[in-house]
């Protein structure tokens, strides 16, 4: 345990070298935040409910996606396919008494909750400044079943995340596929708006993969749009995103440490 | 105490090989090709603790190879391997805890902070005590002289600093057996006489089982006892260092110095001229007529001054290299 506490601290240190590069990065997220808050404040003018949402849940459902973004799909997994190119760090964790996936981890988990205190921190202001409403969640239970919703989403992309790096024992190309991830993700896991906006048959097919189980389910769980029933079923079905995604993963990764062995790096 | 043991290890790269161009890209995405290349070939060697051992063969000989199977990085195609009674790559922690390996062109510290934050990562890792950890600080700090270099952010070090601060970091566990691959590489005379001084200390200090490769035979000749020499994966040579000047160099080289000029000519009869200047030339003999060729020089040329000399230990080497070809 103290070897992980370890590895949060240096990573912490790490992230508050590069402070205001972070900052400006979750600026980006700010400006998103408030183009949207405005497109749906707009909208609703005219209308009081659409594609089933009234304006508090959709501009709830808006900020509770900027802020699980910034602490789902943030993830420190990507810099794994550069460790593999230039072997340097790689190489010595390999001959150290630590795992490599727990290592990272935890490392991921830091990125996390930094990225999600100074969300936090920088949303609060607008917030009570335009005095604007939320959705409370209906009761405790639909909060917990969020929760674990959204630790397995964490779970999911983590492993997605090293998926995609893995990639990088065969290639040194491996930016088009994570910036190629990152596009899909955006848009089928519902980061911008609900899923519902779509029509019905790509909705039906976005939801045959795992990406809606990162955000939109989660969060269709704290607005209550699901019953207990349907949110119990989604967490099960996320559950076992879960296990293929950590074993395509484990598959791979072994493929590629068997590569490098082979190759000699 | 035989630390590592090594038999018959061979150990195979399969390299895929791919032609340039979009279209030979994907195909041997479909249909890989591979080229195997033996990069080590059936060596057998045995070390013992406390011997600090020199690996030296030019680039691709296999050294590295050979160090990276012994500390668990690759599987090997064949041969056993036992390190401390461990099998290497089953990387097993407490193998791991007892072994470093520090490869000069490789770093593990974090590029954006002080050193020392690696140190304490390091020594969570490898769970070093808090007494042991700030013992070993010490030692190593100042037998490397780095003081506070351990404040300063990694990238702003020098080469050779931060070379030393790779060492604290790769020593904070103590390790039992040490695989250092070129660990002078690019370092300037003066930081390289202070690794030799810390890798000797080291070893004696704390009677640490060390290989060393290197391409600097400097290195070699300061630190190692034994060498073992290999080349295209072979070794040719396992023994004491002393003992390659004999096994290897026929000749031996006279100097000489004349108390006036003499003939070129005159010399020729006794062995081969390396140089010649009038009054002073370098001639190289065969071993067994050395005792003979001094008489006659002194006998019948004026000589002021004659010495006998080993030809120098790079000369050897790059000779038998040339030969192995």
């Amino acid at each position: 345990m103290r070897k992980y506490l370890a590895v949060a601290r240096i990573t912490f240190a790490n992230v508050l070298v590069y402070r205001w590069e972070y900052l400006i990065s979750q600026f980006r997220a700010i400006l998103l935040l408030i183009t949207l808050y405005f497109l749906w404040t707009q909208v609703f003018k005219t209308r009081i409910i659409l594609f089933n949402f009234d304006r508090e849940q959709i501009i709830t459902y808006v900020f509770l996606a900027t802020i699980l973004r910034q602490f789902v799909i943030i993830s420190a997994t990507d810099q794994i396919a550069q460790e593999l190119q230039s072997w340097g760090k790689f190489f010595s964790y390999l001959l150290k008494p630590i795992g490599y996936f727990s290592y990272w981890f935890t490392v991921d988990l830091v990125y996390k909750l930094t990225s999600l205190v100074s969300i936090i921190l920088i949303i609060i202001i607008p917030t009570i400044f335009f005095q604007i409403p939320f959705v409370q969640p209906a009761g405790i239970l639909t909060f917990l079943l969020f929760l674990l919703a959204t630790f397995i989403a964490i779970l999911i992309y983590f492993y997605m995340g090293i998926l995609v790096s893995t990639t990088g024992f065969w290639t040194p190309q491996v930016w088009g596929l994570q910036f190629m991830m990152l596009l899909i993700l955006e848009f089928s896991a519902g980061a911008y708006f609900p899923l519902d906006v779509l029509p019905a048959t790509i909705q039906s097919v976005i939801k045959l993969t795992p990406f809606p189980y990162l955000l939109y389910y989660p969060i269709s769980i704290f607005l209550g749009k699901l019953s207990y029933i349907e949110s119990i079923r989604v967490i099960l079905i996320s559950t076992l995103w879960l296990f293929a995604v950590f074993s395509v993963t484990k598959f791979v990764w072994n493929k590629g440490l068997k590569a490098y062995e082979a190759w000699g790096g | 105490m035989t630390v590592i043991k090594v038999q018959n290890l061979t150990k195979i790269y399969k390299v895929p090989q791919k032609n340039p161009g979009i279209g030979q890209t994907l195909k041997s995405f479909f249909h890989r090709k591979y080229k195997e290349t033996k990069a080590v070939d059936n060596i057998s060697f045995k070390i013992e603790e406390g011997e600090l051992v020199g690996f030296i063969g030019p680039n691709g000989a296999g050294k590295t190879t050979t160090l990276k199977v012994l500390s668990g990085l690759l599987y090997p195609t064949s041969g056993e391997i036992s390190v401390l009674g461990f099998i290497p790559w089953q990387r097993k922690s407490n193998f791991q805890k007892q072994i470093v390996f520090v490869a000069g062109q490789k770093n593990q510290l974090w590029w954006d902070l002080p050193a020392y934050e690696t140190f304490l990562l390091n020594k969570e890792i490898y769970e070093v005590s808090d007494k042991d950890f700030r013992q070993r600080i010490d030692y190593l700090s100042q037998i490397l002289d780095i003081g506070d270099l351990l404040k300063t952010q990694v990238k702003k070090l020098s080469l050779g600093q931060r070379m030393k601060a790779e060492l604290v970091a790769a020593l904070i566990h103590q390790p039992k057996v040490l695989f250092l691959d070129e660990p002078t590489i690019g370092l300037d005379i003066i930081a390289q006489k202070n690794m030799h001084d810390f890798i000797k200390d080291y070893n004696q200090k704390f009677n640490a089982t060390i290989i060393l490769t290197s391409h600097y035979m400097d290195d070699v000749e300061k630190l190692c006892e034994r060498v073992i020499i290999i080349n295209s994966g072979k070794i040719i040579y396992d023994g004491k260092l002393s003992k390659i000047v004999t096994k290897f160099a026929k000749n031996k080289i006279i100097s000489l110095d004349f108390t006036k000029e003499i003939d070129k000519e005159n010399l020729k009869e006794y062995g081969t001229i390396i140089n010649f200047d009038l009054s002073n030339a370098k001639i190289e003999v065969e071993r067994n007529r050395v005792a003979d060729v001094t008489g006659q020089l002194l006998k019948r040329l004026p000589i002021n001054d004659l010495s006998i000399e080993e030809p120098p230990i790079e000369e050897i080497i790059r000779l038998i290299f040339a030969k192995n070809k």
